[in-house]
């Protein structure tokens, strides 16, 4: 600006009029060019006025006044020109907001660092939730794939007191229900298996479920050729007709447009195949959850609803599905159930005293073993949506602070205070729009992750991908995020006093002052998020402490180099049991010569492997002690008499079955400890006699060691083992115990069985030790994403912190370098910073043990062997926090001993 | 500028000849400080010319405050070209007359 010369000359009189005529019409100009503009004037009045000889001067006094008025109102025009034009052209809002978002994209590439953070951690709080989101989505609030899916419901039967509480109908069971209910619109039967499908390739196992018309009409489903099942194959006496999926059709036929009216050998029996059923009907064992525990069928086959099926009352094998009528409640339709299952335990021996049928809507059937974990997992990243919104609001109130002065300027030159807050916001918005874009694409690899992580341990997996409804509510979750974070710095804001902030010299008045005791917005926020992550912490932490004691349950078997598959054998080569018997024989024989095979045993239902196979037995000399004639439920078993010693079960009394126990020979059983403890009790077993599954007694002769037999955290169930030369099964899991890696075996083994007989297929090879792990994927994967999500929430908790400190320090360098200089050592320096931040992290920690305390119950059932209170999870837990935000308090208060007194006191 | 006015030609040719200070152009064109100022201030906003301050020096050494100056852009030349096609005549007319009147 203009400087005077130090020693004026003396001035003419129209200098000094002009001069205050031009600070009189200096108002006119606004404010933050007026001083330019009087310096200006200053140095023309001087050249053209005090310079020019005395007779010239009034008259170009008189001429320069009027010229000084006009240009200050032509400057003031100018100035006030843009404005103006805004409200006068129909464009100007939208070329407003196109400036508010160049300046807001320059002040944000001006701060990299701080951007990079915000959008950081907004993305990922956007990204995992809309990536959990998506899966809930799927899985809970998606209604299934059928017409009037909210009210189709699945039966259950059971009996009280016995272990078992989902079973399957008999088809004369089915009847009574369907013909004694006012309550359903329609009910549909079916049954499951597995077949061995031939003359088209390698043999391979085919899964199917047979069905009645009925059961198209209850799940819809369009034939893509030919026609499904219908009222015809219902009637007596029909022959049983296949309708192919979609799938097999295009992997067994190539999609062979003529399919229609070819015949196709299942397991030995000719099937003329009649249609194929459109691509996208879904056939899992989530929703059709047959008795052979065939994870996808792949065939329809009619079922004939003859007499002699329908008054069946032996075979429990049916699953039972049923449509409500309008209007009808699932309770409703319960209380009507009550009444058929009081009835059928009245009018028949069979299912006995106990006897219930339990109503589950279809989609709770499918989902809920998955529900309680995803809606911890839901409010886990709820949560982390938090902490994320918090520390950015923090980020942003730090940086309204530091910018206090720049936006004081602006309003002291006249920018209005609407429109510092519609800045702030569109700035915001531009975050948040960042965040929300790098957000979404997290959410897309997300739940990508999701499927890949997820794949054993959720139900309908097929069906999720990211969805429009899910990119809406992360569009929600964006723009609720920019409100709440961008309102609250412009709410500041408003309440400056503009002049004490430019007057403060840039420090800003809100961090000046006693900074270091302050509890402000700021300090609440971090505190909330140390709570609130904390508490996340904890419960993973939790669920990593149930895995890990998971994880060291003994199942009662060696699971190490152990390879496991399975074959079924059918057909009428099969139909003897002989045939049966000598195969599994000979297979034995073969695989237990290979070299690195220590060990080979069968059995026809393996631990930790689908498929289900129980039943009542009789024990010779127990009265059940509710002096009921019910028997004991137990699992049956046939095994070979290799089978024990390569799973390592300890025979605990007596012997395991050996060559003594031929087909011919006496019928004779194991039993497992707590069945011996249980039916036995002080006599002896070894010599007792069961019967059940073999319709003659047979004889115990020994007692193995209970094992888990398909969830670790699972009591083992009451079992009974019998030699497969007189159980001679047709369906039989294979055990290999190897000396080295067991899949190095798996071509060998398709080879024998290959060579013994090229109809039998190799099904399910998996290593034992996998298929126990597979048992607690759903866990390990809520825990996964759990630790995961507590990490960042600790993180940005950290990041949080760490920013407050150091802005705080910043703002406060001027108190700490007078402290030093007055003679403060450094510790004191770093004791007092840290003792800030650890004040905020301690009132953290205690609020987030309180809400871990409140809020982990709700994930009891999720734990295993650990208390929802358990103390050495929320001590080392918070002890981790506590020093993760001591570290990230430590940079900063480093950094203040390094304040150098002189220049701080300076700054001044 | 949509259009340059002939006032506004006649400063912009002015600064062209290096009459850079206010009380300049007005005495080489005639035109009086309620005109040059406001155009002087119209051509900075639309970038046609660019103003700075004269050396302290200068300034001090004639016992005064320093003045501010104007100095044509690229921008300037090319709305002065523009202008000069649609002014030619009366261009060359006042380029040979000078300052006709007294000036302010």
């Amino acid at each position: 600006m203009a400087n005077h010369p130090e020693k004026a000359t003396s001035l003419p009189l129209a200098y000094h009029l002009l001069d205050a005529w031009m600070r009189a019409v200096a108002w006119i100009v606004p404010g933050m060019v007026q001083g330019r503009w009087r310096a200006e004037w200053d140095g023309e009045l001087w050249y053209g006025v005090a310079g020019k000889p005395r007779g010239r001067r009034l008259g170009t006094a008189a001429a320069l006044a009027v010229g000084m008025l006009r240009d200050a109102i032509a400057l003031r025009r100018l100035e006030l020109s843009d404005g103006r034009r805004v409200r006068r052209r129909g464009d100007g809002i939208v070329r407003f907001f196109l400036s508010d978002v160049r300046h807001s994209l320059r002040m944000l590439r001006k701060a990299p660092g701080f951007t990079a953070i915000i959008v950081l951690t907004l993305s990922l709080g956007i990204g995992s939730t809309t990536a959990i989101f998506t899966v809930v989505n799927a899985l809970m609030l998606n209604p299934l794939p059928f017409p009037d899916a909210d009210r189709l419901v699945v039966l259950w039967q059971g009996r009280t007191g016995m272990e078992i509480e989902k079973d399957w109908f008999s088809p004369a069971q089915f009847v009574d229900i369907r013909d004694r209910n006012d309550v359903f619109a329609d009910v549909t039967m079916s049954v499951g298996g597995a077949v061995t499908m031939t003359g088209r390739g390698l043999p391979r196992e085919v899964g199917f479920i047979r069905v009645t018309s009925s059961f198209f009409d209850m799940f819809g489903g369009t034939p893509t050729l030919g026609r499904l099942v219908d009222r015809g194959d219902d009637q007596d006496g029909a022959s049983m007709v296949a309708v192919l999926t979609h799938g097999l059709w295009q992997s067994a036929f190539g999609g062979e447009p003529d399919v229609v009216g070819q015949t196709i050998s299942f397991s030995g029996r000719d099937f003329e195949i009649v249609g194929v059923l459109e691509p996208d009907f879904l056939l899992d064992d989530e929703i059709f959850p047959t008795v052979s525990a065939v994870g996808h069928m792949d065939l329809v086959l009619s079922m004939a609803m003859s007499d002699a099926r329908m008054s069946t009352r032996g075979s429990e094998n049916y699953n039972i599905f049923g449509r409500l009528e309008p209007g009808v409640t699932v309770e409703q339709a319960q209380a009507e159930m009550d009444a058929v299952a009081e009835y059928l335990s009245e009018a028949y021996e069979d299912p006995g005293a106990g006897f219930f049928i339990q109503v589950t809507p279809l989609l709770d059937e499918v989902v809920g073993s998955v529900r309680q974990g995803l809606v911890v997992l839901l409010a886990s990243v709820g949560v982390l949506l938090l902490i994320a919104c918090g520390n950015v609001a923090n980020l942003l109130l730090s940086r309204a602070n530091a910018r206090e002065r720049e936006l004081a300027v602006r309003a002291a030159v006249g920018a209005g205070r609407g429109r510092l807050v519609r800045q702030l916001l569109t700035e915001s918005t531009m975050l948040a729009l960042l965040g929300g874009g790098v957000g979404v694409g997290l959410a897309v690899a997300g739940v990508a992750l999701l499927r890949g992580v997820g794949e054993l341990s959720l139900p309908r997996l097929g069906e999720i991908g990211v969805h429009g409804s899910v990119l809406t509510f992360a569009l929600v979750t964006t723009l609720a995020t920019t409100i709440v974070f961008g309102l609250l710095p412009a709410l500041r804001l408003s309440g400056i006093n503009v002049a004490d902030v430019i007057k403060s010299g840039g420090r800003g008045t809100l961090g000046g002052g006693a900074i270091w005791s302050r509890f402000n917005l700021s300090s609440g926020l971090v505190i909330a998020e140390i709570g609130l992550s904390l508490i996340l912490l904890i419960g993973g932490g939790l669920l990593t402490r149930s895995l890990g004691a998971l994880q060291q349950i003994d199942p009662g078997f060696a699971a190490e180099r152990l390879l496991t598959f399975r074959f079924s054998l059918s057909g009428e080569s099969y139909a003897e049991d002989a045939a049966r018997i000598e195969f599994v024989d000979e297979l034995e024989t073969r695989l237990a010569a290979l070299p690195g095979v220590s060990a080979v045993g069968g059995i026809s239902r393996l631990p930790f492997a689908p498929g289900v196979a129980w039943g009542n037995i009789a024990v010779e000399g127990y009265v059940p002690p509710d002096g009921g004639d019910d028997g004991v439920v137990v699992r049956f078993r046939g095994v070979t008499s290799g089978y024990f010693r390569t799973m390592g079960y300890t025979v605990l009394q007596g012997r395991g079955f050996d060559a003594r126990d031929r087909p011919d020979g006496l019928s004779v059983a194991l039993i497992d400890q707590r069945l011996a403890e249980k039916v036995f009790a002080e006599r002896d077993p070894i010599g007792g006699r069961i019967s059940g599954m073999i319709d003659e007694w047979a004889e115990v002769v020994g007692v193995v060691a209970p094992v888990k037999d398909g969830a670790l955290d699972g009591e083992p169930a009451f079992t009974a083992y019998y030699p497969n030369t007189q159980f001679a099964a047709g369906r039989m899991y294979v055990t290999v115990k190897t000396a080295g890696e067991p899949q190095a075996l798996a071509g060998v083994i398709q080879q024998i069985v290959a060579e013994l007989d090229d109809r039998v297929a190799v099904v399910d090879m998996t290593p034992m030790s996998q298929r126990v792990a597979d048992s607690l994927a759903q866990r390990r994967f809520s825990m996964r994403l759990l630790q995961a999500f507590s990490v960042i929430a600790m993180l940005l908790a950290a990041v949080g912190i760490y920013g407050l400190v150091s802005y705080r320090v910043s703002q406060g360098t001027h108190e700490l370098g007078m402290r030093m200089a007055l003679g403060a050592p450094r510790s004191a320096i770093i004791t007092m910073v840290l003792g800030h931040g650890m004040a905020l992290a301690g009132i953290g920690v205690v609020l987030g043990l309180a809400g871990a305390f409140g809020l982990t119950r709700l994930m009891t059932a999720m734990l295993y062997d650990v208390s929802p209170t358990d103390g050495l999870t929320y001590a080392s837990v918070s002890a981790l926090l506590v020093f993760i935000t001591l570290y990230a308090c430590f940079v900063p208060a480093r950094r203040a001993t390094r304040v150098d007194p002189l220049d701080a006191l300076r700054a001044e | 500028m949509r259009r340059i006015t002939y006032p506004a030609a006649c400063v912009l040719q002015a600064l062209s000849k290096g009459r850079g200070y206010g009380f300049d152009i007005m005495e080489h064109t005639s035109l009086p400080s309620g005109t040059v100022y406001p155009l002087l201030r119209r051509f900075e906003r639309a970038g046609l010319v660019r103003s700075g301050w004269e050396t302290p020096e200068e300034a001090f050494g004639n016992r005064r405050p320093q003045r501010r100056n104007y100095q044509l852009t690229d921008k300037g030349r090319e709305a002065l070209a523009r202008a000069a096609e649609r002014y030619r005549q009366h261009l060359e007319i006042f380029d040979d007359a000078g300052p006709r009147t007294r000036p302010a």
